[in-house]
């Protein structure tokens, strides 16, 4: 165990530590500190590979590698990390797409040691979100992540820089103060006695020995009949056994008569959908990957975006199932609508940029519909594949959106830096001067598009197919998205890299692509193709753990959920036949089969 | 259309084609009788649609690809009344006669260097093989054939048996369903006609008559052996994928006799079984008309080596004659019968229809087959009969006969609206939500953000006005001038006169006693 904190601890800090080095290393020396960070960027993935997927077990659906040490004692706050089948894909992805970034950054010529510094400084920071368990850890690499990006994109991104910047920084500030709140309900809610009382192996969680006796003592004081207070914790296994396992969360009711983990969820929510982003909270995206240098352009769509799907998968749902819930149909519109909207605001702009900008929002809308299927129990026939596909498609669109998205960033880039304008009208013919990077290109936009063979479609059509059993609605109206998605993609296409040749602005500068060049896009579409064509090498490192989860929440679904709502509507048909009994009303014969859905979704 | 040839004989023939009808074929028994009721209304709408946009087409490859359409409307008709096999063997043979249409106009392509019809004609002389061939194809796609049976067999180019297939079975759907088989048996055979009519069209305007061009059609050559011997191949499957060893041994001897005749016809023409007439006179009018020069040499070594094809026409006969026990179960339609689904024979009746879809081996039956095979032999000859009278004899005046009709013409030579109907109701409001989306985010979402932002600094700035400069700042700057000015009033007591300070001294302490005195009393008088 304490093998896999010094690991682990070595991986998510040695990127920071060699930032601190390089603030030694002379000022002129541009190349060498970039050579400097591409190494560490290298073995920080290497590191990926060696600590946490290598001796992965895919078999075993719990948290691996598993530490946790003692931080702040005073309020059990622990450096709790672990990895598992839903974090380790995104962590391999961060690695990767932080190299493809830092070769992307060659360019960069402005302030080379601050960027770089910066640079490392954010993939700590996004090594620690997808690893840290415990919630107060949690939120501070979160923060960690926030403020490089700030300056990242302030002072090395285009004309309106400082506007982008601050946009993006508010307007995620304002999506984990929402956190915040959240956390604090729930800690001050928490109680690790009455889980403990439901026979539940408080050592799994990796709660201290302290924590434990303190425990003890105080269910023994419980049972003896004395008011004890509650034994609070932040650690995230242990809060998701709570929502599922205690009615902690939903006992008090506030606001609209909704429960403490329907405000969490939604606070929750909030938080993870700006970062995603979903409408109506993206409008920091396209201005932000607009101004933002290449390399982070890069980052923000590879990385990034998906911490806000990993937030939803791993926090929102394992702590919040009542609100996951109730909410299914609001999550699930918010995700059709994201789609529809990001793809029709991509088949609007003229930016080359701000088109791709707005497919990620129309991609990762994907992501939150694919996490949202909430069908375990749908029509009462108990069964989960549906919701497991559609899970396991959001996921699997993440990985391979952080592969098709970076691509299309970076090889926007590529033509960027030779012909300083993204007007897609002002394009065209760019095939004739530079084959090699179009073909290429277009194997990255393909991908975005969900071509079968590609990255893009394993996801799509997985998240497609399990909202079938949601709502019939929905699945027409997600899978006719492609259609606009492939709108705007071919329509980019023939207007940047079809037609007569390219007769615009610095016609001369068009120069085929370069080796450093080629170093980003080969991986990028090799990726891209192998994730397309065998899924499984992705996938099998997920199925033990979701499976586990989406089964455990449906069993909460069947054993919870179905009861009490089967109760309150048995209480609403007692009231019925009364009105029935005593007035003029007629009972109608109500097809429990068709109108549970929507009955559900009513009930709070 | 727009692709290269090779590419389009493709789409046009094995790929896209394939893939829409396949999939209707494969998923035959998903479908009740109602939805084949859909997608026979559909194969008739597109068959009859496609078929007027061609007759009006003049870009060569235009024509081709709306008969495509219109030959996949025939395969959707068919699957939609019940034909299965019929359908499902027209894709086939379409398959073999489309390429080599698509590959013909190639190799005209090719020679004149325009898709334009109204630049060709008279191309017969200068491009025997690709005019040989591609009358093939458009007899084939035409359906011509015999329609008696000849010692109990039929004898057609391939798309006569698989044609004829589906005018039978629309014939056997009329008889049950009298109001909706009277539609579909109507666009079944009206479509056998128009098709006849657009394709000899194309083959008299593009080979026969007079160059409309003549600088074109001076440049114009044979195509190379690269690209006629494809061709050759081709109309051979579109002559005989339909047979079986019987037809191949009666083609055989037709083939023989024909080849006989050209051999031994005065003038040595390269006429043509029945249509050779026609040729003949216009071939001899244009000869005369222009320069010898061209038409002579290509004439003589473009002749088709007829003792070879005589040979074949022999060895086709012997192969057919020795193994027709064997090949007798692998011709086209049994082996397609061996791939039909399941459940898809039996008459089937729809639940919410008064209708009943027959089994498809009933409009096999002698009287059907009969009634069915002239009608369709009739129709089809009446297409080609107007053809021949437009622009074979051109007896008639197209141009006339365009300004006769003129708001129909304009109608399908701008292919019944459809593309700006697309354009109005798809593209057009893709294209306006895409901008309202857009503009949504600019103007309403980041408004509203950077409106809240402006707001929140206003109010800072309000705020800190009135609440620090005000009011905090106000109390201590306040508190702190009256301290000043209560200063300011006691100075002016400091007057420096030591008279006044010693009568305040005296006052004072007089004060002082005064006021002691009442504590003093009190305190001691307890």
């Amino acid at each position: 165990m304490d093998n896999s904190a010094l690991w682990i601890s070595l991986v998510v800090f040695f990127p920071t530590v060699i930032a601190l080095l390089l603030a030694f290393v002379p000022k002129g020396s541009d190349d060498l500190i970039k050579l400097i960070t591409l190494v560490a960027t290298i073995v920080t993935f290497c590191g990926v590979v060696g600590v946490m997927m290598l001796p992965f077990d895919i078999e075993v659906a719990g948290l691996q590698n598993a530490f946790s040490l003692p931080w702040i004692t005073s309020f059990d706050i622990d450096y709790f990390m672990a990895v598992d089948g839903i974090s380790l894909p995104l962590l391999v992805l961060t690695g990767f797409v932080s190299i493809m970034a830092m070769i992307a950054a060659w360019s960069i010529t402005k302030n080379v040691k601050a960027f770089c510094i910066l640079f490392l400084v954010l993939e700590t920071g996004m090594l620690g979100v997808f690893l840290a368990l415990d919630f107060f850890l949690f939120y501070v690499f979160w923060e960690v992540m926030l403020l490089p990006m700030y300056f990242l994109i302030g002072v090395w991104g285009g004309p309106r820089k400082e506007y982008a910047a601050i946009k993006f920084f508010l307007y995620t500030l304002f999506g984990s103060v929402l956190m915040l709140i959240a956390i604090l309900m729930l800690y001050f809610n928490s109680d690790l006695v009455a889980l403990q009382q439901q026979g539940i192996d408080l050592t799994q969680f990796q709660i201290h020995e302290n924590v434990l006796a303190e425990v003890q003592e105080a269910a023994a004081a419980r049972d003896a009949g004395a008011e004890v207070a509650k034994v609070h914790t932040f650690n995230i296994p242990a809060l998701a056994a709570m929502g599922q396992q205690t009615e902690l969360f939903s006992t008090d009711t506030y606001l609209f008569g909704w429960s403490l983990q329907h405000w969490a969820f939604l606070l929750l929510f909030i938080g993870f959908a700006i970062k995603v982003p979903s409408v109506p909270v993206h409008t920091w995206l396209p201005d932000a990957h607009v101004e933002a240098p290449t390399p982070i352009s890069m980052i923000l769509a590879g990385v990034l975006l998906k911490m806000g799907g990993y937030g939803i998968i791993r926090i929102c749902y394992p702590i919040c199932p009542h609100a996951g819930y109730d909410f299914s149909w609001f999550v699930c519109t918010l995700g059709v609508v994201s789609m529809i909207y990001g793809a029709l605001a991509a088949l609007a702009q003229t930016d080359f940029k701000k088109m791709v900008a707005y497919s990620s929002v129309s991609h990762m809308g994907y992501v939150v519909l694919g996490l949202g299927v909430w069908s375990a129990t749908a029509a009462n026939i108990y069964d989960t594949q549906s919701w497991i596909m559609g899970v396991k498609g959001a996921m699997f669109q993440m990985i391979g959106h952080g592969v098709s998205s970076a691509g299309m960033f970076f090889m926007v880039g590529v033509v960027y830096e030779r012909v300083h304008h993204r007007n897609l009208n002002q394009f065209g013919g760019l095939y004739g001067k530079m084959p090699v990077y179009t073909a290429l290109a277009m194997i990255i936009f393909f991908a975005g598009l969900g071509l079968p063979g590609l990255c893009g479609f394993i996801g799509e059509v997985f998240v497609v197919l399990s909202v079938w059993k949601f709502s019939i609605l929905l699945a027409v109206l997600s899978a006719s998205v492609v259609v606009l998605t492939a709108g705007y993609i071919l329509w980019a296409i023939q207007r940047v890299y079809l037609g007569a040749e390219y007769k615009g602005p610095h016609e001369e500068d068009l120069s085929p692509i370069t080796p450093r060049e080629l170093s980003v896009a080969i991986p990028l579409v090799i990726f891209a193709i192998y994730f397309g064509v065998y899924p499984t090498s992705v996938l099998k490192y997920m199925d033990a753990t979701i499976d586990a989860q989406v089964q455990s929440l449906a069993k909460w679904t069947q054993e919870r959920k179905q009861p009490e709502i089967e109760a309150r509507r048995q209480a609403e048909m007692a009231e019925d036949t009364e009105v029935a009994r005593s007035g003029s009303v007629k009972t109608k014969p109500v097809s429990f089969a068709l109108s549970q859905m929507a009955k559900d979704q009513d009930v709070r | 259309m727009e692709g290269p040839t090779p590419v389009s004989a493709l789409v046009h023939s094995a790929t896209m084609v394939a893939a829409g009808v396949f999939l209707v074929a494969r998923f035959y028994p998903v479908f009740c009788p109602e939805v084949l009721l859909v997608i026979a209304i559909c194969g008739a709408i597109t068959l009859f649609m496609a078929a007027t946009i061609a007759i009006t087409a003049t870009d060569i490859k235009r024509v081709l690809a709306y008969s495509t359409v219109s030959q996949l409307g025939y395969m959707m008709l068919s699957l939609g009344l019940g034909g299965w096999l019929a359908g499902v063997m027209h894709l086939f043979t379409h398959a073999f006669f489309k390429s080599l249409l698509f590959m013909c106009s190639g190799s005209v392509i090719h020679a004149v260097h325009t898709n334009e019809m109204t630049e060709m004609g008279g191309l017969r002389k200068k491009m025997p093989w690709t005019s040989a061939t591609m009358l093939i194809g458009c007899m084939a796609i035409a359906g011509a054939g015999f329609p008696f049976a000849i010692f109990g067999h039929h004898l057609g180019l391939s798309g006569y048996y698989s044609k004829d297939a589906i005018v039978e079975q629309a014939w056997l759907f009329r008889l049950t369903n009298p109001s909706w088989g009277n539609v579909f048996f109507l666009a079944a055979a009206g479509g056998a006609a128009i098709t006849a009519f657009y394709m000899f069209r194309l083959w008299f305007m593009t080979f026969a008559g007079q160059p409309r061009n003549q600088e074109r059609y001076d440049h114009a050559h044979e195509s190379p052996p690269i690209m006629y011997r494809p061709l050759i191949v081709l109309s051979v499957f579109a002559i005989a994928a339909g047979w079986g060893p019987i037809q191949a041994m009666m083609g055989s001897i037709l083939a023989a006799v024909i080849l006989l005749a050209i051999k031994f016809w005065p003038k040595g023409e390269s006429g043509h079984d029945s249509h050779g007439d026609h040729g003949r006179d216009h071939h001899g009018h244009d000869h005369h008309g222009h320069g010898n020069e061209h038409g002579h040499g290509h004439e003589h070594h473009g002749l088709p080596p007829i003792n070879v094809a005589l040979g074949l026409a022999a060895l086709v006969f012997v192969v057919a004659l020795v193994w027709r026990p064997t090949l007798s179960g692998v011709t086209l339609s049994s082996l397609l019968e061996q791939s039909r689904p399941a459940g898809t024979l039996p008459d089937q009746k729809a639940a919410l229809l008064e209708m009943t879809w027959p089994n498809e081996h009933d409009s096999h039956a002698p009287a059907i087959k009969m009634t069915a095979g002239w009608i369709a032999f009739g129709t089809a000859v009446s297409g080609f009969t107007l053809a021949v009278l437009f622009y074979g004899l051109r007896k008639l005046d197209a141009g006339q006969a365009k300004a006769a009709f003129a708001p129909i013409h304009k109608f399908l030579v701008n292919k019944w609206w459809f593309d700006e109907l697309y354009q109005m109701t798809f593209v057009q409001p893709a294209h306006w939500l895409a901008a309202v989306a857009s503009w949504i985010d600019k103007n309403i979402f980041d408004r509203l953000l950077d409106g809240s932002a402006s707001t929140v600094r206003r109010v800072a700035v309000v705020w800190e006005n009135f609440a620090d400069r005000q009011v905090v700042d106000g109390f201590v700057n306040g508190l702190a001038s009256r301290m000043y000015a209560t200063g300011a009033g006691l100075r002016s007591m400091q007057t420096g006169s030591l008279r006044q300070y010693v009568l305040f001294i005296v006052v004072g302490t007089l004060a002082v006693f005064v006021l002691g005195s009442f504590v003093w009393n009190y305190a001691f008088a307890g």
